[in-house]
């Protein structure tokens, strides 16, 4: 490791993030915990599902693949992996989740602050993104990864 | 509705303040294991801060021995800064968010996480946002794993009920392997075998499929007396120890699409432990599966029908990388130890194993 910590917008880049997964983030899941919480959850049709702070992509392509629905990540985070086009693919995938800065959603602390929460949400601010092109694209980045090792 | 997950990092005042000043130290322009290392040469150099507070130099201690890319994004992103549970409530509540319950299932079960004199401090406690503050306390809460909904509707009790009675659930875990113990911040908790008992033997028949709590509260001669809301108790305890799922009626699409996600991850295992989950569509959430579990069924997708041929599959994949089993913490030398070991464990996940895999939808 080298004597100082790269940052990428406010988050260190050398290292690679965990390929933690976090069952509390899926939809059935979140369901059960507000039916035991004594919550009605209105059935959404599509589900629309964001998550912030998606560190490697594990939990959200295993929600895409496993269920109906728009799954998303923060637009500014799209965006700037579309800038880093030319970087080997895995080097992409570990920038990932180091770029996790959302400067076009509003400055709540929890979502800029906290590197393993997740979100789902029903409502604009994301790009959409279909549950099957989240699930291929996830599968070429593990196969150039598996590739380049 | 919006139902969303935050993570409110609920620290005590003393373990904030030491682990931003260790940040501060040397945080962000050196290392990790440097910055560590620093934290400790203070607290061995008897400063006083440590003294009042020794639970601090306790905490630093466990975070040393975690793995440091764990550490890098956990504790040193440059904002890095802990909120309590109110203040988060209180930047969520501009969004129209309201409190909703602990995304852990286990919180729920007083007994385990709060003594007699708190649980009465508690039930005393009618405002949500300082009972969950309190209860911080109470536990010493490190991390919080919270729902937050936007517009809820409170159910009636019926309405909760009636709506348990539909819900699916199926079984993780064979139930020779359910402990009839719970852990939680105070203690253990025996299970009632009269209830858990019965309960997850009708999780187990028919092949694990996935039932509904009232389906299962009407069929099992010993369950249809127990009350209804002991059964939803039972049901949420085994799901906030990961025996137990809720399920749905899963897509086409889904199911279709799973099985890509899921080659995509047995692939991955073969040089790699890192993804230690499978996709199910039947609950639409990960399985937890270690390495083997991975690669047994990447076998059969080979080809590989017998558990014995399997178990070769995957010798020769861990011997070309000079990778061996580890069996009760000792590592396996020889590759006879290594074949053996191997066959009992893919004998083993062909018969306990692989029908619950089958029954969550798993399949590649």
């Amino acid at each position: 490791m080298k004597e100082s910590m790269t940052w990428s917008a406010g988050y260190p880049t050398e290292i690679e993030y965990t390929y933690g997964y976090y069952r509390e983030l899926y939809p059935t899941y979140l369901r059960l915990a507000c039916l035991s919480a004594g919550i009605a959850t209105a059935k959404a049709d599509p589900l629309k599902y964001l998550e912030l702070g998606f560190g490697q992509g594990v939990s959200i392509n295993i929600h895409a693949a496993g269920n109906e629905g728009d799954f998303g990540e923060p637009t500014s985070i799209q965006a700037r992996l579309r800038t880093r086009g030319s970087l080997p693919k895995r080097q992409a995938q570990a920038r990932r989740c180091s770029t996790r800065r959302l400067p076009n959603l509003p400055r709540a602390p929890t979502c800029r602050t906290s590197t393993s929460s997740g979100c789902t949400a029903f409502g604009p601010g994301f790009r959409r993104r279909t549950a099957e092109s989240s699930s291929t694209s996830f599968a070429a980045s593990l196969r150039s990864a598996a590739s380049s090792m | 509705m919006l139902a969303g997950m935050g993570s409110g990092d609920a620290v005590a005042p003393s373990d904030e303040a030491s682990c931003r000043s260790c940040r501060r130290g040397r945080g962000r322009g050196g290392q990790v294991d440097g910055a560590v290392a620093f934290a400790q040469q203070v607290i061995d150099s008897g400063a006083l801060y440590f003294r009042a507070n020794p639970a601090v130099g306790e905490r630093l201690k466990a975070l040393s021995g975690l793995r440091r890319n764990y550490l890098v994004h956990e504790y040193f992103t440059e904002d890095w800064r802990p909120i309590t549970f109110s203040d988060m409530s209180r930047v969520l509540e501009d969004a129209k968010l309201d409190f909703v319950g602990s995304a852990n299932l286990l919180d729920r079960v007083e007994a385990v996480n709060l003594s007699e004199a708190g649980q009465k401090l508690l039930s005393g406690i009618s405002h949500p946002i300082l009972r969950q503050s309190v209860r911080d306390y109470l536990v010493n809460q490190q991390f919080r794993r919270d729902i937050f909904a936007k517009g809820s509707r409170r159910l009636s009790a019926l309405e909760r009920a009636e709506a348990f009675r539909q819900q699916s659930f199926v079984l993780l875990t064979a139930p020779s392997d359910i402990p009839m113990k719970v852990a939680g911040s105070l203690g253990e908790a025996t299970l009632d075998e009269l209830i858990y008992r019965p309960l997850i033997e009708s999780f187990a028949n028919e092949g694990f499929a996935p039932k509904t709590l009232g389906q299962v509260a009407a069929q099992h001669p010993k369950l249809v007396s127990a009350p209804f809301g002991n059964l939803i108790q039972a049901a949420l305890v085994l799901t906030g120890a990961g025996h137990l799922h809720p399920a749905q009626v899963p897509s086409r699409k889904a199911q279709a699409r799973s099985p890509a996600l899921n080659r995509c991850l047995c692939e991955r295992a073969r040089g790699s432990d890192a993804f230690t989950f499978l996709a199910s569509p039947v609950t639409g959430g990960g399985i937890p599966v270690n390495r083997q579990q991975q690669l047994f069924p990447l076998a059969a997708h080979n080809g590989k029908r017998t558990p014995s041929e399997q178990a070769t599959f995957v010798w020769d994949t861990l011997e070309a990388q000079g990778h061996r089993v580890i069996k009760e913490g000792k590592v396996l030398e020889t590759p006879d130890e290594n074949l053996a070991e191997l066959s009992r464990e893919a004998e083993e996940f062909a018969e306990e194993r692989a029908p619950i895999l089958k029954a969550l939808g798993i399949a590649l």
